[in-house]
């Protein structure tokens, strides 16, 4: 029996120490190298092509790619001790969250602020590319377009199914607030009750989407009638030929934002690549790829005619949209997210 | 005697590790910390009951899970009662259509069944032709249940085959020939000799059941959600590993008690039929 018992010990050493050692080092930290995590698919290809390949042209730095954005996997690794990621592009209220924490805090003696909207940039953020969560309808169903929020409520007048994002921070709560009457300069601190029970007005018409290309596969397939989605999403599915029109009337507001992970072993080039991704030449790239506008107004983007449709940085639409708090999704993201679960679960 | 335990010891060891590394650490770890984060104490256990949400889909789970374990038995027990009537040949080809869906992806499986389910989709129109118009089954409790009992029915009727066709028929022309009619024989002969597997078969497809993650979340609507989709928000959206590894937790106790209290109850009923038919 003892030799089995050495050989037991002896391989359980030997595989804890592979387990182990596997994720220790990351990366060299000489400034050679940088790791970006982003969203996947077309997006994270459209920001390599606009933004971190020329900047990593011009910096002499190694690029790696990673997808997708996981809090968790950012909180792992920074508990750990063994950051693998350098910058990150996540939900705006996530750097203010976490600022100092799980994000580093920006030097912004080399970052011009003043073209940003109000709101949208923080100590640990900048933003890089603007979108809307929108109201949009499905315009051969409905012959007269909705004007604004109440018509999502209103079974009689708009009956049909009511397409909405999973979690709390999705828009839906809003939504529901602003079409019970809450004027916009007082939605928040959202009344969470309230919106819950405007919602449960029209629970009987919900469906719910938990990744954004649920939502446009939706509308591309036209299995709801009325839907909260994103508006990139929505020119998205209008480009594979959707029948849905997007509402304007109080937008929400989001933007993409681009942080640095709590203990980057490749800080300095992460700096120099926020400090790239804020100007208006990288964003109008960008904006010319894919559905999102430019957050630095200055960019003057080439759109063609849906894209222009879709422009959230248009005057008219950034007149009539509301900017989210993200001071306030920062504060309370747990909270409204555990009520969240406990309403659409019951 | 001796040398050959030595031997089975040495061969499981590689077995035993991997369950170690792959199981018992991870579990482990994110266990330890509902215990210890944010301070040692039960303050973790005492929030996630404190929210409704825990107990209400942990019942639902459990109930969804009997459920898929009575559809499973009811469609999987005569498909492997047919199985040891036929020749060779047919059930060949009955064993294969079972394990087609093993060689599919779990993933594309529930795929297919969105697209056969959602509004205007062939089970839609199927209705509507059977004269029940306007039916979407996707996003509901029968679509779920319809989307988990196509992935659990292969283990109940793999794990019953074993057992049922080890059954000597012969037993059931002697309880006829002294008299049993047909459904005396099935209910007094056969019924308790298949017991065992029926208990195998509704355990594996009980225990896989309280795991359901991606069919629950693409064919039902949150109302139908599952513990291992509110543990997923807990680790996601939150970012809260102590309450995530807290429910894990509670899952697996409440499956380790549910076992037990299967397996105190199975053991008055196998001896009231006299020993049952599990010889091994």
């Amino acid at each position: 029996m003892r030799s089995t018992t050495k050989i037991l010990a002896l391989s359980a050493t030997a595989a804890l120490a592979l387990s182990g050692c596997g994720g220790g080092g990351g990366e060299s930290g000489d400034g050679s190298q940088l790791t970006f995590a982003s969203y996947g698919s077309e997006y994270q290809d459209a920001q390599n092509d606009s933004l971190l390949t020329p900047w990593a042209e011009e910096a002499g730095v190694t690029v790696t790619n990673d997808s997708p954005t996981s809090y968790p996997r950012i909180a792992q690794m920074v508990d750990a001790g063994q950051v693998t990621w350098d910058v990150v592009d996540t939900e705006p209220f996530y750097p203010v969250a976490n600022c100092g924490t799980y994000v580093e805090e920006l030097d912004f003696s080399n970052i011009d602020t003043s073209q940003f909207p109000e709101g949208t940039w923080s100590d640990c953020s900048i933003p890089f590319a603007q979108y809307a969560t929108i109201m949009v309808y499905d315009a051969e169903q409905f012959a007269q377009a909705p004007q604004d929020f109440e018509a999502f409520f209103d079974v009689e007048a708009y009956p049909g199914t009511r397409l909405v994002p999973n979690w709390a921070g999705g828009g839906a709560l809003e939504v529901a607030l602003l079409a019970d009457g809450v004027a916009p300069e007082e939605l928040y601190p959202l009344d969470l009750d309230r919106a819950f029970a405007k919602l449960d007005t029209i629970r009987d018409h919900l469906q719910f989407w938990d990744t954004s290309s649920e939502s446009q596969q939706a509308l591309e397939d036209g299995t709801v009638d009325l839907a909260l989605v994103w508006s990139g999403r929505a020119y998205e599915a209008e480009l594979n030929g959707s029948t849905f029109e997007p509402v304007w009337q109080d937008a929400l507001l989001a933007w993409a934002s681009l942080s640095i992970i709590k203990d980057s072993p490749n800080l300095e080039a992460a700096q120099s690549l926020i400090e790239y991704a804020a100007q208006a030449e990288p964003q109008a790239r960008f904006a010319e790829r894919q559905p999102y506008s430019p957050a630095n107004l200055e960019a003057q983007p080439e759109l063609d005619e849906v894209q222009e449709k879709y422009n959230v940085a248009a005057p008219e639409v950034q007149d009539q949209a509301i900017v989210t708090d993200v001071q306030y999704w920062a504060d309370h993201n747990d909270e409204a997210n555990e009520a969240w679960t406990a309403w659409s679960t019951s | 005697m001796h040398t050959s335990a030595r031997w089975s010891a040495l061969l499981l060891a590689p077995a035993v590790l991997l369950v170690a590394i792959c199981f018992v650490v991870p579990i482990g770890s994110i266990v330890l910390r509902s215990f210890t984060e944010p301070e040692l104490g039960l303050a973790t256990y005492e929030r996630l009951f404190a929210d409704p949400t825990t107990l209400r889909v942990l019942g639902r789970t459990l109930l969804v899970a009997l459920g898929a374990v009575g559809l499973c038995l009811l469609f999987g027990y005569p498909y492997a009662y047919l199985m040891t009537l036929v020749g060779p040949d047919m059930r060949a080809v009955l064993m294969v259509l079972v394990l087609v869906p093993f060689w599919t992806s779990l993933m594309a499986r529930t795929f297919a069944w969105v697209s056969l389910l959602q509004r205007d989709g062939p089970v839609s129109a199927l209705l509507a032709f059977a004269g029940v118009p306007g039916v979407t089954l996707l996003g509901t409790a029968a679509g779920v249940m319809i989307g988990m009992v196509q992935i659990l029915l292969p283990y109940m009727v793999l794990t019953l085959s074993t057992t049922l066709s080890r059954i000597d028929r012969g037993l059931l022309t002697a309880a006829q020939s002294l008299g049993a009619n047909r459904y005396r024989t099935f209910f007094q002969v056969y019924l308790p000799l298949s017991l065992p597997g029926v208990f195998a078969g509704s355990a594996l497809v009980f225990i896989l059941a309280l795991g359901f993650y991606i069919t629950p979340q693409l064919l039902g609507s949150p109302r139908e959600s599952l513990i291992a989709q509110v543990i997923g928000v807990r680790v996601e959206r939150l970012v809260d590993f102590a309450g995530a590894g807290g429910l894990s937790l509670i899952v697996l106790l409440t499956t380790a008690l549910c076992l037990a209290a299967a397996v105190l109850a199975f053991r008055p009923v196998r001896a009231m039929l006299g020993q049952g038919g599990d010889r091994r």
